[in-house]
């Protein structure tokens, strides 16, 4: 996203942040449209820029039906949101015929064969609403599809060989510039929600919600495309009881989009022009050359991303909603825990919660279970493997999701085998904060190894790399 | 957060602040092209910064900072001190000299320098690459103006046909060196008909931060892409598009040269030349400025009785030949004419840049011009 358009997101953030009344749908309307304007055109097949939002919504749609308790089904609760929902997909596909004004993309669909899908997929919606005995396995049927387009969607091979055969099979060959990538806009994030969402009412920890709130929560615009995830209970929590923004929220609000515009189009873009890529690697002269270019790109990313997550924040707070913080000071930690969390913290206590902590508890339920540190090796290596796939399935995000694995467990055998061993001097002042500074530093390079795999395409890219950046090379 | 802090007098005293800090760089202008990380943290550029297509995000090595001289000149090694015993060369010209088609190690100014030459006393010759792609005459003149800031013993200035062709990318070129353009017109009495009224000096709006954030931009990225300078040695990607293949010999059988065909018979008055020629005269002053007239690709294949190259129909080079020549004897200029002198597996192209054998050889016959300007 440009600058100009995180400035208009500003703006309707603003918008909807003024009504305390009829907030609910108000920002059902923004939020449904924003994920249309936002959503990249595809030179395959042009009609996506209209269909893959539509189908974000018929998801979320049918995500709530599977998962909303009766006493929040009522028509009379949930039907403005269902009309709201209904009018900017309307809205949306109208407003080809207002060329002036083209805010959506101009390949959209058939009237006809629009109106008939729509009206299909909502029919289908309340058929499986209606059939209450099969929720379970719908579910399981929903996550399973969810999974699925994020493997076709984060193998980008795949998406465009897939996107390239449709093409042709429509007589219309793709050209060598044009873009065959699949980009489903927020999907990763729409994805954790759901589950999230799903899971949590296979738990019964889900609290009830209508229509709005739940649609409102998946797709909200600050946090849809770059996070960070929030909790449906949280979420609601704010979204039940607008209050007017006091002069700390304005503050706040002041501070995080200042600093998050900053962090993003200041200190990110200027680090994006030295840090380090492929081509690179090989033209760098020296490897103390390299690793500047390596720290570059350590502190580009969290430039990026801290200063999305800062826009988010000041965002969501212009409209009342209180989204979590996602990092903190992570490259000043001790150690490699401390580091995970406070980095990209929402997503690690999504994997944790979903994954992570089931897969422990799986493990030492076993009727034989395996040794400590390997329970350890095994938890820590598959999550942050996961974590490292959920960035795309290529052996680099492996390697990555591998390297911090490994690092978290050694992390945690050391701890546990120096506890108790540490000498007196490490107990003074002095003592503490020579070991707190080289923490940080190893902490530190680390990481910044790590985004070796990270930023680079392959493997062998990589080894090179790591070989020039330790002066083997 | 503390509290009783109003948030709007808080929005209102940073608008405040901003409109005055941006009337105060108006009014004052300063000159932060002038700050610059190179030659001190960073080495200087051997050429000045530029980039055909400017990439933030994909491998870029530049960021084109040419609104801003302060800034050209900044990152250029040209630059640091000038040492005791330097002979300095300043090169002047258009993308054949800057060395499109080479690496910023490979360029005519480079290759000098890799000859170590030393003048009768004993001095060490130092070429500095103050080329810039595309051939403006004017703005030779405003680099030549401006290069004489940095104490130059020698000035060469190639040329080719193009340099003396009013283009209309010159007026967006321009435009930001206003001052500098009229500051030289006056100063050098010279008159250029096809840009009158058409260059105004920055309204006070454009000289706020608001109106000035592309140039300042640019130059901070300048500062940043000198790290990948330092890194790498490689300032521009289009020194990577040389295969080393020769040029293919044919050449088209177009006869325009621009918008000009054989009946419009191109003369000095045409092709700007009396005016610019004086006026880089008028700049240096005492300081020798030979005219070179820079090799061109010369065809041999197909349509080579009609054009030279890609650039060039016949007619029209040979009609500036004379006429280059006719003035340069006419007013007593120093002229060398190299038009031919590259032979065409010294190119790159089927125009005027040269692959680095091309500028070995063009310098090795400089080389001795060069000495014998510096032994008087």
């Amino acid at each position: 996203m440009g600058i100009a358009e995180i400035l208009i997101l500003i703006g309707l953030a603003l918008l909807g942040g003024f009504f305390r009344r009829g907030r609910k749908p108000i920002l059902l309307a923004l939020s449904a449209a924003v994920i249309f304007w936002l959503q990249p055109g595809n030179d395959a097949i042009p009609s996506l820029a209209f269909w893959i939002p539509f189908a974000t919504l018929a998801v979320t749609v049918l995500a709530w039906v599977l998962t909303v308790p009766p006493e929040a089904r009522g028509w009379k609760e949930n039907l403005p949101a269902g009309l709201v929902l209904g009018a900017v997909v309307l809205l949306v596909d109208l407003d080809r015929y207002v060329s002036s004004i083209q805010v959506f993309t101009e390949f959209l669909p058939l009237p006809l064969f629009a109106g008939f899908a729509i009206a299909g997929v909502f029919l289908l919606i309340f058929v499986i609403g209606y059939f209450q005995g099969g929720v379970r396995f719908f579910q399981t049927l929903l996550l399973l599809g969810i999974l699925a387009v994020f493997v076709f969607l984060k193998t980008p091979q795949l998406a465009g060989n897939v996107l390239s055969a449709v093409s042709a099979w429509r007589g219309r060959p793709l050209a060598a510039d044009a873009t065959a990538a699949l980009a489903w806009m927020g999907y990763s994030y729409l994805a954790f929600r759901l589950i999230h969402t799903i899971r949590d009412h296979q738990t019964g920890r889900l609290p009830a919600v209508d229509l709005a709130e739940y649609v409102n929560y998946v797709i909200f615009f600050p946090s849809f495309t770059a996070g960070p995830i929030d909790r449906l209970e949280r979420f609601i929590a704010d979204l039940r009881s607008p209050q007017a923004l006091t002069s700390e929220d304005w503050l706040f609000v002041g501070k995080c989009l200042a600093m998050g515009l900053f962090k993003k189009f200041v200190l990110a873009d200027l680090l994006a022009v030295v840090s380090i890529t492929d081509a690179l690697v090989d033209q760098t002269r020296t490897g103390g050359w390299l690793w500047v270019l390596l720290y570059a790109y350590a502190f580009r990313i969290y430039f990026d991303f801290s200063g999305y997550t800062d826009i988010a924040i000041g965002m969501g707070r212009l409209m009342g909603i209180r989204l979590p913080e996602n990092f903190a000071a992570p490259y000043l930690k001790p150690n490699l825990t401390q580091f995970w969390n406070s980095w990209h913290m929402t997503l690690t206590q999504w994997f944790r919660s979903y994954f992570f902590n089931p897969l422990t508890r799986s493990m030492r339920a076993a009727k034989r279970p395996l040794p400590i540190w390997s329970m350890i090796l095994l938890s820590q290596l598959s999550t942050m493997i996961l974590i490292g796939l959920w960035h795309g399935i290529t052996w680099n995000f492996v390697l990555w999701g591998g390297w911090h694995g490994l690092g978290l467990f050694i992390h945690n055998r050391w701890s546990d085998f120096m506890r108790g061993r540490m000498p007196a001097w490490s107990a003074t002042r002095l003592g503490s904060a020579v070991i707190h500074g080289a923490g940080v530093l190893l902490t530190f390079h680390f990481v910044a190894l790590g985004w070796v795999f990270f930023s680079l395409s392959s493997p062998g890219v990589s080894w090179l790399a790591l070989l020039k950046l330790l002066g083997v090379s | 957060m503390s509290a009783g802090v109003n948030p709007w007098r808080v929005l209102v005293k940073a608008i405040l602040l901003f409109s005055a800090i941006n009337v105060i760089f108006a009014a004052s202008n300063p000159a932060v092209g002038r700050i610059t990380l190179y030659n001190r943290l960073l080495p200087g550029r051997l050429r000045f910064p530029y980039e055909q297509q400017p990439m933030f995000y994909d491998i870029g090595y530049n960021a084109p900072v040419s609104e801003d001289f302060d800034a050209m000149f900044g990152a250029h090694v040209i630059s640091a001190p000038k040492p005791a015993d330097e002979y300095r060369v300043i090169l002047i010209g258009d993308s054949s000299t800057w060395g499109t088609s080479v690496q910023a190690g490979d360029t005519l100014a480079e290759q000098i320098n890799r000859l170590d030459l030393r003048t009768c006393d004993g001095r060490r010759v130092r070429a500095y690459n103050l080329g810039y792609p595309l051939a403006f005459l004017i703005r030779d003149l405003l680099v030549l103006e401006k290069a004489m800031d940095y104490q130059p013993d020698l000035a060469l200035w190639l040329i080719t046909l193009s340099t003396f062709v009013p283009q209309t990318a010159e007026k967006e070129f321009l435009a930001p060196h206003a001052g500098r353009y009229v500051h030289l017109t006056e100063t050098y009495d010279l008159s250029f008909p096809h840009l009158d009224g058409k260059l105004h000096p920055p309204s006070f709006w454009e000289r706020t931060i608001i109106g000035q954030r592309k140039r300042l931009k640019d130059i901070f990225l300048v500062q940043a892409y000198g790290l990948l300078w330092a890194a790498t040695g490689i300032d521009n990607h289009e020194g990577f598009s040389f295969d080393g293949a020769p040029p293919n010999p044919d050449v088209s059988s177009d006869l325009h040269f621009l918008e000009f065909l054989p009946e419009d018979r191109l003369t000095p008055y045409d092709l700007l030349m009396l005016e610019s020629l004086s006026g880089g005269y008028g700049i240096v002053e005492d300081i020798p400025l030979v005219l070179v007239n820079e090799p061109i690709f010369v065809a041999s294949g197909a349509n080579s009785d009609v054009r030279y190259n890609g650039f060039y129909p016949r007619w029209a080079y040979d009609g500036f030949r004379q006429v280059i020549v006719e003035q340069a004897s006419d007013h007593g200029y120093r002229f060398l004419d190299y038009w031919n002198s590259i032979p065409p597996d010294g190119f790159a192209d089927r125009n005027i840049h040269r692959n680095p054998a091309g500028e070995r050889r063009f310098a090795e016959l400089l080389a001795p011009e060069i000495l014998e300007l510096s032994c008087p």
